[in-house]
């Protein structure tokens, strides 16, 4: 019997219903085209208020999709970190509603490992663990040691923006439109990457596993709109946006790259997984699948569907319900990102 | 560019900041200055370093720069303060918010916001025009302008009397 998983760790509401097996029954994420009409087109960013206008006709939906009733769910799921407070508890008040209803098992599990588990779901058992687990979305540009879908050892991340918040603010400065990430790719097209020189921070520090975009982003800005230039300023347009699109790709890419390859080295991992929004990309796709064979390391990159914010990734659940695992209705959120490796810590439980 | 309108008994002052090394100078004082408990708004364009300096200011009590990252897509992180015995005035904890993707102050409420600054501390907020009508009487503006590549220009205007003792620090430093 299968699993319903709750996703509300951000802007997407979504929930999912996953066999034992492993197979997707149905998916359905309510910011995405799924569920427009019955929002008309509007929806809402942040506010957990939205969340909760939609979850419970997301689950509805997803069950209905699946063709199963609630009788007939063995679990529940619920993503309980990392996230704003406000979206994650509505997520779990309807998970705990349900599971308490039912008198389901339920099990809370890590937005960021299920991205990454994203890469099982779509491979099965020819999944290789351990790997080096490279997760890049709007919000998070994080490395890890995967060396079970379980166990995340984290290696690295942004010390600034997140890589697809860089995608989004390049957008605006090129005057494209949001979400930055396709709009720049498209934008890309036809534009020659080397046509501007960009800074890779950090690319050739060995030492760190760490990534930093705040400086490219920064370069693009000069490039845009040079100090002093007056504020209106128009956008480039044409051969010299796709170049700055273009150019701009290249260095984001070429950063994660760079640490990518350095994390493999020092791991000794023969595979590598990706997760998270920007592994949509097409460039990134295509360089990691380069670096893979170049490097002979097993690559392992989920279909589109499943790269964005989804519910279906929620399946890393059956990891632990496998084991008997139960958290039962005393589960709670954890806000914020792990980060024990760190001197100081970030608030949240 | 000011977007928020200056209360009567506003201070300014503006300093230049032509170098990495001075940038973490600025935030070292302001930091050794700033009340136990203010609420500071940055404002300033795309890559002007609204979340660099928060970064400086942070590590100048101790926060690990690593975990300073840019807030815009959690809308609001929050960082502590390891007590110092030597450093009796620092504070417990930063807030660090960016409201560049709320509509309005109405937003507010949906994302916890009330519960984020209940606790003295500092509280950095990027976009703060986003809520500017409730915005407290008592804070500090910091304002950052990109004459090149390689300096910046911050002015800094307290509002209300709590931050005026940045204003007379960055004053002391500018006529030195």
């Amino acid at each position: 019997m299968p699993l319903l998983a709750i996703e509300t760790t951000c802007d997407e509401t979504a929930a999912a219903v996953v066999t034992r097996a492993r197979e997707v029954l149905s998916s359905v994420v309510a910011s995405q085209d799924d569920l427009h009409a019955r929002w008309r087109g509007v929806v809402p960013e942040v506010a957990s208020r939205a969340h909760v206008e939609r979850i419970i006709p997301v689950i509805d939906e997803a069950l209905s999709r699946a063709g199963i009733s609630k009788a007939s769910l063995e679990a529940v799921a619920v993503a309980v970190r990392p996230g704003l407070v406000g979206s994650l508890l509505v997520g779990l008040s309807a998970a705990k509603g349900i599971a308490a209803a039912l008198g389901l098992p339920i099990v809370g599990y890590d937005h960021i490992a299920a991205h990454l588990y994203a890469c099982r779901l779509a491979y099965g058992e020819s999944m290789h663990y351990p790997c080096v687990g490279l997760v890049a979305s709007g919000g998070h540009t994080s490395l890890f040691h995967v060396r079970s879908p379980l166990e995340l050892e984290r290696l690295g991340g942004t010390i600034d923006d997140a890589v697809g918040e860089a995608f989004d603010k390049a957008a605006s400065l090129l005057g494209l439109g949001y979400p930055g990430g396709p709009q720049i790719q498209l934008a890309a097209v036809g534009g020659n990457p080397r046509a501007y020189r960009l800074p890779r921070p950090l690319a050739n520090d060995r030492e760190r596993l760490d990534f930093s975009f705040s400086g490219l982003k920064t370069a693009l800005r000069y490039l845009v709109r040079p100090p002093g230039a007056a504020e209106n300023t128009p956008a480039p347009v044409g051969q010299q946006r796709a170049d700055l699109a273009a150019s701009f790709q290249q260095a984001a890419i070429d950063s994660i790259l760079a640490k990518v390859e350095i994390a493999l080295v020092r791991t000794g991992c023969r595979a590598l997984a990706i997760g998270g929004g920007v592994s949509a990309n097409a460039l990134l796709r295509e360089s990691i699948q380069r670096l893979g064979r170049e490097r002979g390391v097993a690559v392992f990159i989920p279909p589109l569907s499943l790269c964005t914010d989804n519910a279906a990734m929620g399946a890393i659940a059956w990891e632990r319900l496998e084991r008997g695992e139960d958290d039962g209705l005393e589960l709670d959120i954890l806000p914020g990102t792990d980060r024990k490796k760190h001197t100081s810590k970030t608030f949240g439980k | 560019m000011c977007l928020i309108p200056q209360a009567p008994d506003a201070k300014t002052v503006a300093t230049e900041v032509p170098s990495e090394t001075a940038l973490h100078s600025l935030a070292a004082l302001v930091a050794s200055v700033l009340p136990q408990s203010a609420f500071v708004t940055l404002s300033g364009d795309l890559g002007a370093g609204k979340t660099t300096f928060v970064k400086a200011v942070a590590a100048a009590v101790g926060v690990h720069p690593s975990l300073v990252v840019s807030p815009t897509f959690g809308l609001i992180h929050l960082h502590a303060v390891c007590a110092d015995p030597l450093h009796a005035t620092r504070p417990t904890r930063i807030v660090h918010a960016d409201f560049y993707r709320l509509a309005g102050s109405t937003d507010l409420a949906e994302i916890g916001w009330g519960d984020a600054i209940g606790e003295p501390g500092w509280v950095f907020v990027e976009w703060a025009n986003r809520i500017a009508d409730v915005l407290p009487p008592d804070r500090l503006e910091v304002s950052i302008e990109v004459p090149s590549e390689t300096s910046r220009i911050f002015t800094f205007t307290s509002h209300g009397h709590g931050c005026h003792g940045v204003i007379s620090a960055i004053h002391r430093v500018n006529t030195l």
